[in-house]
Formats: structure tokens, sequence, C-alpha cells
């Protein structure tokens, strides 16, 4: 082969026909087998919407090389696929003069190398994470991006008659630092959207956070952490701490034992004018504890309060705005395409070779 | 469904069943009149058939494609209108008769199911839901179209018969139905991965049915490419059409059916 030629007949190759339709095949025939495989392996193919593609591959595409090598492979073939459309279009350009009346075909060649990209990127930087619970006026760090929080101002779960969740508000402020970024209603199909970030409304859940009392001589009183009760003699009772199920260890500690109110407890703050602050843990399954009747305060426990709580899917994807400029480019390219075939068609052009 | 409702999907049924009636017979005897009688028939049972969905539609406040029902039906309609659009521009006349008998198989086994519409779940309640599905649709049925000229093709090529266009349209017609179904498909699959970002968060889902959306995106991609090749022409692309409506088929009803997807039918 004669050295100066050979990068014009690899520019050539890279850019031809036979390739994108060889690659397109082997994709689509290696895609159809081994796609196969997904329902019947849930445990290894069921956690890809869950994980950015690289992450995945890297986990449980090596773990379970043998199941998912067919996939590697498809990467592979779309990777050069994407190569070889990227050719395509640049050797285009080159003669645009000559061939403009292809640019909806070529357009959609940008908007599929554009996509592409975009999810390549998106694959190897991005981050995914469901589940994340966040009450109303609680603020979540996120973990993807350091120094930025999630501030959840108000939430509300709208209902049908039946009683079926129909929607999700709620109120966040992104904020970086103590600074807000972004304050938006997220609801269903309306997520917040911030450089690659998407935060979504994925379900809610109700979260026993208090309980309802009958305070003698003040009626019904719900009782939360922080929660403030007057006592007659000017001081005050504060709620320290709400547990639904308090556990003492052997130390003596009381933990968390769970989100089930079986024991419910109180860690209580009794505020005296002129005396040192008293804390003490009333367990409501027992007795009210002396120290608030000497206070003339009678409790009665009645029910537990349930708070609903926001579950939250937060996603980062870095490569998305190129992905979604990709897609419009396509959608360009795909109505110029059409137009261009209705006016070649009217004129009696064919693609005869 | 309203009585209204049913009695206009059983008239566009019967307007469909006997205009392949006469389709046949023109297939035997060659008469315009039967293939005009066909093709109003047709063009009866469309109108009936749109007004019908046009009711659905506003009865449920959303276009209901959300089941296997709804699904058939409005494959069925799809069908129907992309007959017309090939009767209209190239009088293919008895030639689509294939795309009839589907939509009849379709609507048929459309009007044994239930025919009530679902309460709408809140993810799918939005106009991105409903462009994904009409581009959906309107592409598979221009590859069950592609499927048809493709078989047609080989008959054509075989039998040499004048009751069949000449090949020449016959590849013309086959590969404007590639390139439009490939053109609504790409729609499809843009509208579909929009929705998917800013309902799930994520615009392709791993899912088996994202996927083999993807897998017929690249085939009919493919194709588009492979009519430029001259060994490809022809009876090449007439049986790349025929394997592609085979995986489009197993995309529609066989993942729904058989395999536990994000796009199920019940």
């Amino acid at each position: 082969m004669n050295t100066r030629s050979w990068p014009r007949t690899w520019w050539k190759w890279l850019c031809s026909l036979k390739l994108a339709i060889v690659l397109a095949s082997l994709t689509t025939l290696l895609g159809i087998g081994g796609s196969l495989s997904i329902p019947f392996y849930p445990r290894i193919f069921g956690s890809m919407d869950s994980l950015p593609l690289g992450r995945w591959l890297s986990t449980f595409g090596t773990q379970h090389a043998g199941m998912t090598w067919w996939l590697w492979l498809c990467c592979a073939l779309i990777l050069m696929l994407g190569l070889n459309t990227a050719c395509c279009f640049i050797d285009w350009l080159q003669t645009l003069r000559a061939r403009w009346r292809k640019t909806g075909e070529y357009l959609i060649h940008l908007g599929f190398v554009l996509v592409l990209s975009g999810y390549l990127w998106g694959s190897l930087s991005g981050f995914r994470s469901e589940g994340n619970r966040l009450a109303v006026g609680q603020t979540l760090a996120i973990a993807a991006m350091p120094g930025h929080y999630l501030r959840l101002e108000s939430f509300e779960p709208i209902m049908n008659e039946s009683g079926r969740p129909i929607d999700l508000r709620n109120h966040l402020t992104l904020l970086k630092g103590e600074t807000p970024l972004v304050r938006k209603e997220v609801r269903t199909n309306h997520p917040l959207i911030w450089r690659g970030l998407t935060i979504l409304a994925a379900s809610f859940d109700r979260v026993n956070d208090g309980f309802l009392f009958d305070v003698a001589g003040q009626g019904r009183m719900e009782l939360r952490n922080g929660s403030r009760i007057p006592l007659p003699d000017g001081g005050q009772v504060i709620i320290r701490e709400y547990l639904p199920h308090a556990v003492r260890l052997d130390n003596g500690r009381i933990v968390a034992g769970g989100d089930t109110p079986v024991n419910p407890s109180l860690l209580c703050e009794i505020v005296l004018p002129g005396h040192a602050p008293l804390e003490y843990r009333y367990f409501l399954r027992g007795p009210a504890p002396r120290q608030l009747a000497q206070r003339g305060l009678q409790l009665i426990p009645r029910a537990p309060v349930y708070s609903p709580v926001s579950i939250l899917t937060i996603n980062l994807d870095p490569g998305a705005p190129i992905a979604m400029a990709g897609a419009a480019t396509m959608t360009m390219g795909v109505v110029l395409a059409m137009l261009s075939f209705y006016y070649k068609r009217n004129r009696g052009d064919r693609p005869v070779l | 469904m309203t009585d209204l409702a049913s009695l206009l999907l059983k008239s566009a049924f019967a307007c469909y069943l006997l205009s392949a009636s006469l389709y046949l017979v023109h297939v035997t005897v060659r008469r315009p009149v039967f293939w005009r009688a066909a093709f109003g028939l047709v063009l009866i049972g469309f109108g009936l058939h749109t007004f019908c969905l046009g009711l659905r539609w506003y009865l449920a406040g959303y276009l209901p494609v959300t089941n296997l029902f709804s699904t058939l039906f409005f494959f069925s309609w799809a069908l129907a209108a992309t007959y017309l659009y090939f009767e209209l521009r190239y009088r293919i006349h008895a030639s689509g008769l294939f795309i009839m008998l589907l939509n009849l198989l379709l609507l048929g086994t459309a009007l044994t199911r239930d025919a009530a519409p679902r309460p709408l779940i809140p993810a799918l309640d939005t106009p991105l839901f409903t462009l994904h599905i009409v581009f959906s649709f309107l592409g598979y049925a221009f590859f069950a179209m592609a499927f048809s000229i493709g078989l047609l093709y080989l008959l054509q090529k075989r039998l040499y018969t004048p009751l069949l266009p000449d090949l020449i349209l016959l590849r013309q017609l086959n590969e404007e139905s590639i390139f439009l179904g490939f053109c609504l498909f790409t729609l499809c699959m843009i509208f579909g991965g929009i929705w998917a970002y800013i309902a799930w968060g994520y615009y392709f889902s791993w899912n088996i049915k994202g996927l083999w959306s993807f897998l017929i995106w690249l085939f009919y991609g493919g194709m588009c490419h492979a009519k430029f090749v001259r060994r490809w022409q022809g009876t090449g692309y007439a049986l790349l059409s025929m394997a592609g409506f085979g995986i489009v088929l197993f995309t529609y009803l066989g993942i729904g059916l058989l395999l536990s997807s994000n796009h199920p039918l019940d």
C-alpha cells in the first residue's frame, strides 16, 4: 500500500456506508440474541436502570461476564457505529456545497452522534440514587455534588376519590452551601433539572414522627421533635426527641429500634426560669413521669401521629444536555429529510446507484 | 365504552371486511367497479374508525392506547391510514390486501376484548406519551406495509403477473415505506426518550422493550443505508423488510404479552 494513501484509505473505510450496515446488522443480531436473557436473569440485569451504564458494567458486568459478554460487544459495536457516523458526517461537511440536499439525513447522523456522546459521558460520570426520603423542613446532602443540598419546603400527596395517589407536589430548594440555586415545584413528569442534575418525585411514605396527647386544661396536642408545652409556673417542656420504638441497650443507652410505634418514647427537657434544665425520658407505655405531674402537667397519650415523607430520585447525568441537543438535531433532521424526500419524489429523483 | 363507540367500531370492522372481500374479487375479476367500491368502503370504514377513536379520546380525556384492546385498535387505525396513504398516492388497489387483512385481524381480536378505558397512571398523563405512541404505531404501520410490499415483490419476481404492480414500483413503495417508517419511529424514540427523562430521570431504559425498540430503529436505520448498495436492492431489501417486521411484531406483541417489561399489554 502506498504510504501516502493509507490515511485516505482508512478515512474512506471509516466513512463507509457498508461499515455502517455491517455494524448496525451485527449490533441488531447480537442485541436480539443477548437481550432475551434480560427477563430471565433479573438478579443480574434488574439493576441496569438504577446505575449509570459505566458503573453497572464495572460491577455487575464484570462479575457476570459470562452472561453479559454480548452487552460489552454491543457497546463496542455501537461506539464504532458512532465513530463511523461522525466520520460520515464530517465527510459530508467537506462536500456540503454539492450535497446540501442531504442536510436532513446528515442532521440525523449528527443527532445520533450527539445522543451517543451524551450517553457515553453520562454513563462514565453520572450518578443515580433512588429512595431518598425527605420530610418537610429537612435538608439532604447530594452525594454526587459535594456542597449541594436539597431542602423540602412543603410536600403534599394528591389523592383521587378512591385514595389512589395521582400526584406528589414537592416544593424543593436546591442549595449550594446556604445559597439557594433553584426553587421549583417538583411533581410527576415535572422534575427539577439543573445542569444535568434531575430530581424526581418518585413516591411517598408516612412516617410516625410524633404522638397525639390530651393535655389537661390545654386540649389535644401533637408532640414532635421541637414541640413546646407551656407550664403553669412560667416554664416550658421542650420535646428534644421522639422515638417510635425506643430500645434500651445493656449499657443503659436508649436508641431507635425502628419506625413502627412499638415502644414510643419522648426525651423531654423541663426549662424553668432560674433553674438548670432537667432532662428525662418518658416511655409512653408506662406511667407519666412524676416531674410533669409535680408541675401540674397531665399528659394522656392517645395515638401515634404520622406525617408524609417524600421519596425522591436524584440522578446526575452531565451528558443529558448534549443528548437533548442531539434529539433536537435529529428531530430537525427527520423533518427536513421528509420534506426533501417528497420534493425529490415529486421531481422523479430516486436513489438508484 | 359507550354504545355509540361500540357501534362505530363494529361498523368500521364490517366496512373493512366487505372491502377486503371486494379487493379479493377484484384480484380475480379485475373490474374497476370492484376496487372503487372496495376503496370507498375503506374510506367509510376509516372515517368511522377515526370518529370512534376521537370519541374514545374525548370520553377518556386522553388518547386511550394503554392496554391490549386499545393498542390493537390504534394499530389497526394506523394500518388503515397507511393503506389509504399508499392507495391515494400510488393506486395500489389490491396490493394492499395484506394490510387490510392484518387490519381485520387486529380489529377482530380487539372486538373480543374489554374496551373500557382504564384510569391513566400519572406518569402517562403528558402530551409526550401521546406523541410517543402515535409515532410508534404509525412507524409500525409503515413497517407492516413494507412487509406486505416485500412479500408482493418476491411473488411478482417469481410470477410476473399483471395482477401486481411492476417490480420497479414495488421496490419504490418498499423503500418509501421503510424511509417513512424509520422517520416516524425516530420521532417515537425521541419523544419516548424525553418523556422517560422527565418521568424517570434517564432517557434510555435497559428494559427489554426499550432495548428492542432501539434495535428496531438500528435495523431500519441500516436498511435506509442498504438501499444504496446494489446487492441489497430489490430481493435483498424485500427479505430485510419481512425480517424487520418480524422484529416489530415480537417487540409489540411478543415482549408485551410473553415477557415482563415496562410496556405490559394486558
